[in-house]
């Protein structure tokens, strides 16, 4: 069932984002695992457009902030406006569907925090009342990570908010061509058909929760968020919370394949981006060069993966 | 083609059988090894079922024996053998009906002894499969406390067990006689000494005699072998089933008590030899007769009774064997306590470095290890971090042909291994392709 869904979407939006299957695949599976997702690249490259293109084809509502130094949290939250003799709230962009956060990393530390009990728990408390978001509620973030003035650095609890980080890169030359082809005359964004539904999507974000992860499997992935947090180059290494999200990525990974079980492939495939934006690397590390996507790839070649007990 | 060592060994073994039979039985034999060949080809894979045609050459050794005469026994204990061997493959694939067939057939005299062994061997490659497995993933292999301590004083039992026996004990038999290996030979002839007592007499081979000298010490050593092997074959089927149960095996390295029990034997054969002060002469024969017309003369010569007497000393070096394996008992259990109260250092966490592993005992498991272990001698072995699937990409990267075959067995394994599925509809499918891929499309 998820793997026909999925089927379907991907050709939808390969029509629009050409060369990305993998980053596609990635971003549905962050969905179907209840998180939410970090695009981090340089302008233009399509992170805005991969954003309205998932939120079109899912069928979900969708609102796109401009993040900016003078944004005020109650911009995104909502407000209460005094009318006809009450208050009344009035809910701001995040009461949406799909939500676009372009730049996240332009707006202020306040402004960004306004967004962690959303992400979190799904619902936003203003004047001590607590107001349930729709679901499914989904944030996709973007941030470019060449132009630092100006910006503010996510705090490490925003970044472990964000399921997984991706990054789409520029286009291979021919996919590049193929880019240039179709959008020469025609738009075909606005061909864009809604395929599923907020109940759907919904139903599938259950169904990936009980997708078989092997007892072996457990510990191989366990091993691996416990070495990031031995590795001599990390500071700060993955939480107990990206263990949680390592595991419901690889399982919406499987599903997405057409599985009913995780294999050890899809707990690899989810270590970078699930686990890199999380680690915080050493000073002197980071000098001599060390990313922690290398520091990730080292753990991996040394964790032996389970394949006979 | 390479040739397969299982088949050049099955054709070696053939050609010595057709070159010592009699012409007569040549053409019987040449078609029953057809036979053989073809049921073992499409119900028995293990490789060594070949060795069935060997231990009833033992009955060639019977003193004044022909082949003519033997030949039957032969053929019974090969058929024996053999359907013994096709129920331990079975087995070994989890199909636990075959415990029945194969225990009956341990019963029967005088197979009993060789079917054990047999059995022994499978317990003895299962035992070096799994050392292979753990040295290759940086394991070691390990028991757990229960399987310590009950096969710890299972075996001490029966060692000390055995040691008593091998006495003369007031009151009792003369020894207990579990089963006769081996036919007494015909008409051997002897004569008592006149004022000959059991434990203080050394009979010496006279000149011309057909008995061979060390017949009766074999005969001894193989009725302590054969009691040893039956009860600990038993044990061990009985281990299967419990460990079975318990996730994870409760009895893990059960296999290496078989092969104890043989090493064990072997030496206390080999001692008894050397035991004796005659150097040529054998000791009071247990399982003969003794003999009541004489013909030929004998030498007698008086010793002290003691080490030099077969069962002193097969009986004492089982007191000596049982005692130390009560000290490594002990020891096992302080180590393990030690362990657990966290005086020594815990193990890492599977999959961090080294992991207690255990050979497979699902069969397609097990076809999949056999694949790579298979790979790994031609070549191209497994990197401990790279999942099966990629693997198989690297193999299929090799060997494009083979690439369906690959996904199909890989797709099997994945489902048994990390979804949690018993696909037994499959064990033989998974097999044959595990024993295809690497003979039919080695990597170049």
């Amino acid at each position: 069932m998820i793997a026909t869904w999925y089927q379907r979407l991907e050709q939808q939006i390969e029509q629009v984002i050409v060369g990305k299957t993998e980053v596609i695949r990635q971003a549905l599976a962050a969905l179907l695992a209840g998180g939410h997702l970090l695009l981090e690249d340089v302008p233009g490259t399509g992170k805005t457009t991969l954003a309205r293109v998932l939120a079109r084809s899912l069928g979900l509502p969708y609102r796109r902030v401009q993040m900016t130094p003078d944004l005020l949290p109650s911009d995104l939250t909502g407000v209460y406006i005094y009318h006809n003799g009450e208050f009344r709230f009035r809910p701001g962009p995040i009461f949406t569907g799909v939500l676009l956060a372009d730049e996240l990393n332009r707006a202020t530390p306040k402004t960004q925090s306004a967004l962690l009990e959303a992400m979190q728990e799904g619902q936003v408390t203003l004047e001590g009342e607590t107001h349930p978001l729709p679901r499914p509620f989904w944030v996709i973030a973007t941030q470019n990570p060449i132009e630092q003035e100006g910006t503010y650095r996510l705090p490490e609890a925003q970044l472990d908010r964000f399921i997984c980080r991706l990054r789409l890169q520029y286009p291979e030359p021919q996919a590049e061509r193929e880019i240039l082809r179709r959008l020469r005359e025609a738009s075909p964004e606005e061909a864009l058909q809604p395929l599923s539904s907020a109940e759907e999507i919904v139903a599938l974000q259950q169904q990936v929760r009980r997708v078989h992860l092997e007892p072996d499997l457990e510990d191989y992935l366990l091993a691996i968020v416990q070495a990031t947090r031995q590795a001599p180059q990390v500071l700060l290494g993955a939480s107990p919370r990206a263990a949680l999200a390592l595991q419901r990525f690889a399982q919406a990974k499987a599903a997405l394949a057409g599985r009913d079980f995780v294999l050890p492939d899809d707990i690899q495939s989810a270590v970078v981006p699930v686990l890199a934006h999380r680690l915080l690397l050493h000073y002197e590390a980071r000098l001599e060069g060390a990313k922690a996507e290398q520091v990730l790839e080292e753990i991996k070649q040394h964790i032996p993966v389970p394949v006979e007990v | 083609m390479a040739a397969q060592p299982h088949w050049v060994l099955t054709a070696a073994a053939g050609g010595i059988l057709l070159g010592v039979a009699e012409p007569g039985l040549r053409l019987g034999l040449l078609l029953g090894m057809g036979l053989f060949v073809l049921l073992w080809r499409s119900r028995y894979r293990d490789g060594f079922l070949w060795f069935a045609a060997f231990p009833g050459l033992m009955h060639l050794l019977t003193p004044l024996a022909s082949w003519e005469a033997a030949w039957p026994y032969w053929f019974q204990t090969t058929f024996l053998l053999w359907v013994f061997g096709v129920m331990a493959g079975r087995f070994q694939r989890q199909e636990r009906w075959a415990v029945g067939p194969g225990l009956c057939l341990l019963l029967l005299y005088p197979s009993g002894l060789v079917l054990a062994l047999l059995l022994g061997l499978h317990l003895a490659w299962g035992l070096v499969r799994e050392l292979l497995l753990a040295q290759s993933l940086g394991g070691r292999f390990c028991w757990s406390p229960t399987g310590l301590v009950v096969l710890g004083l299972s075996g001490a039992v029966l060692l000390l067990g055995l040691g008593f026996v091998q006495l003369d004990w007031p009151g009792f038999p003369d020894r207990i006689e579990p089963s006769q290996p081996l036919e007494a030979p015909a008409a051997p002839t002897l004569r008592e000494a006149p004022e000959a007592s059991a434990p203080a007499v050394r009979w010496v081979q006279p000149a011309g005699s057909p008995l061979k000298p060390w017949l009766p010490l074999l005969n001894r050593a193989l009725e302590g072998l054969q009691l040893a092997m039956l009860l600990m074959v038993a044990l061990v089927l009985m281990m299967a089933f419990w460990g079975h149960r318990a996730r994870g095996g409760m009895f893990r390295g059960s296999f290496v008590l078989p092969v104890l029990a043989v090493a064990l034997t072997w030496v206390l054969l080999l001692g008894g030899l050397r035991g004796s002060s005659l150097g040529a002469g054998f000791a009071s024969p247990g399982g003969l007769e003794r003999p009541t017309a004489p013909v030929l003369e004998w030498q007698e010569r008086a010793v002290p009774p003691g080490f030099t007497e077969t069962g002193y000393l097969l009986a004492f070096l089982m007191a000596l064997g049982g005692f130390f394996l009560l000290l490594g008992l002990l020891y096992g259990v302080w180590r393990l306590r030690q362990t657990e109260a966290g005086e020594l250092p815990t193990p890492p966490l599977p999959g961090q470095s080294r992991t207690p592993r255990m050979a497979p005992t699902d069969p397609i498991r097990q076809a999949y290890w056999t694949f790579e272990q298979r790979m790994r001698q031609l070549g191209l072995p497994r990197s401990p971090s790279v999942s099966p699937a990629r693997y198989v990409e690297e193999v299929s990267a090799r060997q494009p042909e083979a690439k369906p075959r690959l996904l199909r067995l890989l797709e099997l394994y994945q489902q048994v291994r990390y979804g949690g599925r018993r696909l037994p509809q499959h064990a033989l499918e998974a097999r044959e392709l595990a024993e295809e891929i690497p003979r039919r499309f080695p990597p170049p």
